[in-house]
């Protein structure tokens, strides 16, 4: 029987790749080099300010009185009927709101834009200062992106379609600090502004554009 | 003791900054927002010293507070990303600058920087706490307070996500 051990292991199987990996994680990193000067002003900063110490509530205060009748167990006494009509009054209310739930999510899809730059909460001041610009056309076949950072040129800054082939098109532009206002063109006719951005006061074009304001490094 | 003495705050800090630099590096994947989250903690430990009660595990403290402030840098920048990326894709922005001298080598470490990258954010700081900075399930368990069993599972996938996502990079590399 021919022997199973292989003449020249290392041949027949992938190095130790976690174990690179753990090693490679393990060196150490560059830290800048006036990263203990800046901390040192931050630190100053809050020793001027005063934040370095912390305030010592008495026992008396208002929290702690409220922290005390929570935590300590005591007797309640009801009738109940109280308890039944109110857990009928609880039930009814949650039978209302499901119903509502419902038919919100059968009756209002989101349209296709606003699904995509679902994140309308973020506001649109970024630091640094390239950005990319992601936007959801799904039957869209050229993407264009126009602002002033490109003189509204509408050939000059096109996006293209994220991995995979889905209904995302995207593009990265370096911006300098400050205000700039933008907007897509959807197959050369359409003008789209970005749904989830300030809307530019001052139209350029008497369309529609939208605004973000790309502010310098944090120090 | 030290309340007010910046000096000696540094001093107390010196030990951990480059371990700390190195885990919020590992978690972030680029220096800036790594730095950021780094000096956000520091500056919180300065703040709220005095809590600190067993200076025997200062570490694990400060530890805990750099952990938090990686969470929060993390999904803020994940936030961003949703509609505002910055300039590479997250699996390029946690590369770090190749080195000068071995190509190969500064290859690797963008691969496993990627591989990285890609893992769930919470199986990412278990694994950097654990096979990273060595730590046992029981220190990471009090860092975190995340169950030494989910801790455990946490570490198996990320270590399994890991070899799959580099083992892939290995074929194509030597396939080519």
């Amino acid at each position: 029987m021919p022997s199973m051990t292989p003449e020249h292991p290392d041949e027949m199987s992938p190095p130790d790749l976690l174990g690179r990996a753990i090693r490679s994680c393990r060196e150490p990193v560059t830290i800048t080099p006036d990263f203990d000067d800046r901390l040192m002003a931050r630190l100053r900063s809050e020793r001027a300010a005063g934040r370095d110490r912390l305030p010592q509530l008495p026992r008396s205060a208002t929290i702690y009185r409220a922290w005390d009748w929570l935590a300590n167990t005591r007797s309640i006494r009801v009738r109940p009927l109280t308890v039944i009509a109110g857990g009928a009054i609880v039930a009814a209310i949650l039978i209302v709101v499901g119903s509502d739930i419902r038919g919100l999510r059968r009756d209002s899809p989101l349209p296709a834009v606003a699904t995509a730059t679902a994140a309308a909460a973020v506001p649109a001041t970024v630091p640094g200062t390239t950005v990319r610009f992601v936007l959801v056309a799904p039957s869209a076949k050229r993407v264009y992106l126009l602002g002033d950072f490109n003189h509204w040129d509408s050939g000059a800054t096109p996006l293209t379609r994220t991995a995979g082939g889905g209904n995302t098109w995207a593009t990265t532009v370096h911006l300098d600090a400050g205000r700039h206002v933008y907007a897509f063109v959807v197959d050369g006719t359409r003008w789209v502004t970005d749904p989830t951005a300030p809307r530019s006061l001052d139209d350029d074009f008497g369309l529609p554009s939208a605004v973000l304001t790309v502010v310098g490094g944090s120090t | 003791m030290l309340a007010g003495d910046i000096d000696a705050f540094g001093r107390l800090v010196a030990p951990y900054r480059d371990r700390a630099a190195r885990f919020a590096m590992r978690m972030l994947g680029n220096r800036e927002d790594a730095e950021e989250a780094l000096q956000d903690a520091l500056v919180r430990a300065y703040r709220s010293l005095r809590q600190c009660q067993d200076h025997s595990r200062f570490d694990t403290w400060l530890f805990t507070i750099l952990i938090n402030r990686c969470r929060t840098t993390g999904s803020r920048t994940r936030r961003r990303h949703r509609t505002f990326v910055e300039a590479e894709s997250p699996e390029a922005l946690l590369a770090e600058p190749s080195r000068d001298g071995d190509d190969e080598a500064a290859g690797w470490r963008d691969e496993i920087a990627r591989a990285l990258a890609r893992l769930e954010p919470a199986h990412r700081e278990a694994f950097v706490l654990k096979h990273v900075d060595d730590l046992s399930y029981e220190q990471i368990s009090a860092m975190t307070g995340v169950r030494v069993s989910a801790l455990k599972m946490r570490v198996k996938r990320a270590c399994d996500q890991l070899r799959t996502a580099l083992g892939e990079a290995y074929c194509a590399k030597h396939d080519a």
